[in-house]
């Protein structure tokens, strides 16, 4: 009767044994193809994505000796046995960001979120630790970033100062809603650790509403020059599109 | 794409950015409280804690200290050091302080506000004054066990100290079973934690939060708010708070980065685990009063 009861306990432990590795083994998985697809830059901050591969190792390395315990579990009886997966919610929790990360597609963050953060384009530009980088002036003008330049506005908030002055910009189309109808910001957002704490930064762009039709969230290469407006009564520097030309999201969609 | 689409797919990608970030901690927390379970002898644990107050206070912030990770991987460490034995009010004031007093929490604060010193040193010393009081008045709580939840006191009764039951190699298996076991357990409360703060992200646009204001006092509840839903990690948080310099006072972004490491919308339910609601409430509600407090009346001293 004892031994029954023993065998009983141990089928238990070796069943929960395996499911505790099998679940290791998904999220190493999970950690790995965020790695390895580079999709892991769509979540965090790239000084934080090394930790990614640290996960999947020690996840690996749990999966691993759960497997390997598995014969000779009664020992631990004490450290093993939580309630854990007897409820079933649990278990459904765990297996969330897995069905989600299969369920949708990785893209980078959208208008969507630009919309309820503010764009800030006209204020404080919101950079973070890209403020401590140098840069900036001394970039030549067709080969500033995004963030360059917000960072030299912010240095430097005079519009007339860079009349005149060449841009060549990679980003994504935000429609704000405070622009006059024939402006698109062109945008990106910065990351100081993780999507969620993201928050766009962008410049005006005036276009020829008929020659050009635009996409909200489209990435493109926009090639412009810079002239001072006054957009709600506040003069800025404003781009004024030449060109523009769709490119595929960067790998680094966010701005460092 | 139609609106709303775009704003599932950015939630998914916030909540799956949230697990993300948050996971490698909270494993290297498992892994620290594993070996606290298998290979710290409860007896010598319980050695180098003093038994006066203070003591005991100071020692655990210094325990804080050695351990490089955030709130996050800070729970399951004080959950396994609540089962050595360690006194609540100990392991609560280990769990106000860690998150902001260690090395690269600080590091990252003194490299976001190298132009602005006084708001790096005021971090410094609202943590420890808000982790020194609080555990200080913890310590008379007459009753500390209820402070626990009952799952958790159950569950470290069924777990006792294991440290000296078993052989080096059954020690190393059961290490990593306990890590695996605990890890899926705290996964799961952050999950949920990561759902609620992905979902009030988009139910109250941060713009409209942020849009109330930016005057001493009003400016400082916003950021309170801000920063319990935005549960971001206490190691960037200075970088965030830097990008409102401007915007805000240096008060709110103080209270900001003091209350915020303390607990937010993920590591509620996490600490949830340990502790009874009611106890949550108290200690939480008092860290809140105090951030108020101080920042507040350096916002007064200031402007």
């Amino acid at each position: 009767m004892k031994d029954n009861k023993k065998s009983k306990k141990s089928l238990k432990d070796i069943q929960h044994s395996l499911v505790s590795a099998a679940l290791c083994l998904l999220y190493a998985g999970f950690f790995l193809y965020l790695t390895f697809s580079k999709k892991i830059i769509f979540f965090v901050h790239p000084d934080y994505a090394f930790l990614s591969p640290v996960s999947a190792i020690i996840l690996f390395l749990l999966a691993f000796l759960n497997l390997f315990q598995r014969s000779k579990q009664a020992d631990c009886q004490e450290c093993c046995d939580m309630n854990l997966f007897s409820k079933k919610r649990n278990m459904f929790f765990v297996l969330i960001p897995l069905l989600l990360l299969i369920a949708f597609p990785i893209r980078p963050l959208s208008s969507a979120t630009a919309e309820i953060r503010s764009a800030g384009y006209n204020r404080d530009a919101g950079l973070s630790r890209s403020v401590l980088k140098t840069g900036g002036f001394a970039i030549r003008s067709e080969n500033r970033t995004l963030v360059d330049w917000i960072r030299l506005f912010s240095n430097d908030p005079e519009p007339d100062h860079y009349k005149g002055q060449k841009a060549k910009i990679i980003g994504f189309i935000l429609k704000d809603k405070s622009l006059p109808e024939n402006y698109f910001l062109i945008s990106r957002f910065v990351l100081s650790c993780c999507a969620a704490d993201a928050r766009p930064i962008g410049i005006p762009v005036q276009y020829d509403r008929q020659k050009f039709q635009l996409n909200e969230n489209d990435w493109i290469e926009l090639s412009a020059h810079f002239e001072s407006k006054e957009i709600q009564n506040q003069r800025q520097p404003v781009l004024v599109m030449e060109n523009l030309k769709k490119v595929p999201i960067p790998e680094n969609p966010y701005a460092e | 794409m139609l609106l709303w689409q775009n704003k599932l797919q950015d939630a998914v990608m916030i909540f799956l950015s949230i697990i993300v970030e948050a996971t490698p901690f909270i494993l290297v927390g498992v892994l620290i409280s594993a070996f606290l379970s298998h290979f710290v002898a409860k007896e010598k644990l319980l050695k180098i804690i003093p038994e006066n107050r203070l003591g005991a206070i100071g020692v655990m912030m210094l325990f804080g200290f050695l351990f490089p990770v955030c709130e996050c991987g800070n729970i399951p460490v004080a959950r396994k050091l609540l089962q050595k034995g360690v006194k609540p009010f100990a392991v609560i004031t280990f769990l106000l302080s860690a998150p902001v007093l260690n090395p690269l929490v600080l590091f990252a604060t003194w490299s976001a506000f190298r132009f602005m010193p006084e708001i790096f040193y005021l971090r410094i010393i609202f943590t420890f004054a808000i982790a020194l009081l609080i555990g200080l008045l913890m310590s008379f709580h007459p009753e500390p066990k209820n402070l626990l939840s009952k799952n958790f006191v159950q569950y470290s009764h069924e777990h006792a100290d294991a440290s000296h039951v078993l052989p080096l190699k059954k020690k190393i298996q059961a290490f990593f079973k306990t890590s695996s076991v605990e890890f899926f357990e705290i996964f799961g409360v952050l999950i949920f934690g990561a759902f609620l703060a992905s979902t009030v992200q988009f139910l109250i646009p941060r713009n409209i939060l942020l849009s109330l204001g930016n005057g001493p006092v009003l400016s400082v509840l916003t950021m309170t708010v801000f920063s319990v839903i935005t549960a971001v990690c206490s190691n960037v948080d200075a970088f965030i708070a830097l990008s409102y310099v401007n915007t805000f006072t240096s008060g709110s972004l103080l209270a900001f980065m003091t209350f915020g490491p303390l607990i937010d919308l993920k590591s509620f339910f996490m600490i949830k685990t340990i502790f009874r609601s009611r106890a949550i409430v108290i200690i939480y509600s008092l860290a809140l009063l105090l951030t108020l407090l101080f920042t507040l009346s350096f916002n007064l001293y200031e402007g």
